[in-house]
């Protein structure tokens, strides 16, 4: 019951976290949002909870950075794919959807 | 939980210092961008990293003010759920 507790109290703070990181990227302050994404991330690793998936599309798989579009990375649609580039390090990132 | 400010997360929240064992610390208030182990970083209208040790903060946690001392929150923020919690 204990790791339950404490998994709950990190999913908490780590929507928290990426609360933050939206609004410091907004500020175009990708210096934060890196560094929120990294506490996440560690919160995440230490209590055994997995990021949700709208969390891990935010971020670029290689670097970790925090992806906000038209600040860090650029979004395109083609042939049924969601292709985003991240603006630091070059990774092309790419996610099927359903039309 | 005993207390469970203890382990909430301080990233966004709004803080003031009420108390410091060094005098140039006190009355700093602002909303917190970073924390460490040892020190929280704290931007007002210029960014100011402040140590935790010797320190009585007060921290906007859902709304409600709560007093917290520097030493008992002396851990990596993603250790203190497991230790505090």
């Amino acid at each position: 019951m204990v790791k339950r507790r404490h998994q709950k109290m990190a999913r908490k703070r780590i929507d928290r976290l990426f609360e933050e990181a939206k609004k410091a990227a907004s500020d175009e302050r990708m210096d934060r949002a890196d560094r929120y994404v990294e506490l996440a991330r560690k919160l995440g690793m230490r209590y055994n909870v997995s990021l949700i998936s709208q969390y891990r599309r935010r971020i670029c798989k290689k670097c970790y950075s925090y992806m906000h579009p038209g600040v860090s990375c650029r979004v395109r649609l083609r042939d049924g794919m969601l292709i985003t580039k991240c603006n630091r390090c070059g990774t092309i990132n790419r996610y099927v959807y359903q039309r | 939980m005993k207390n469970n400010s203890l382990v909430e997360e301080y990233i966004g929240a709004s803080i003031e210092i009420i108390e410091s064992s060094d005098k140039k610390y006190e009355n700093i208030h602002g909303k917190v961008v970073d924390e460490t182990k040892n020190t929280f970083k704290i931007e007002n209208h210029r960014e100011r990293i402040v140590p935790k040790k010797g320190c009585l903060f007060n921290i906007a946690i859902n709304d409600s003010w709560k007093t917290i001392k520097g030493e008992d929150i002396m851990y990596r923020p993603e250790d203190r759920i497991k230790k505090l919690g």
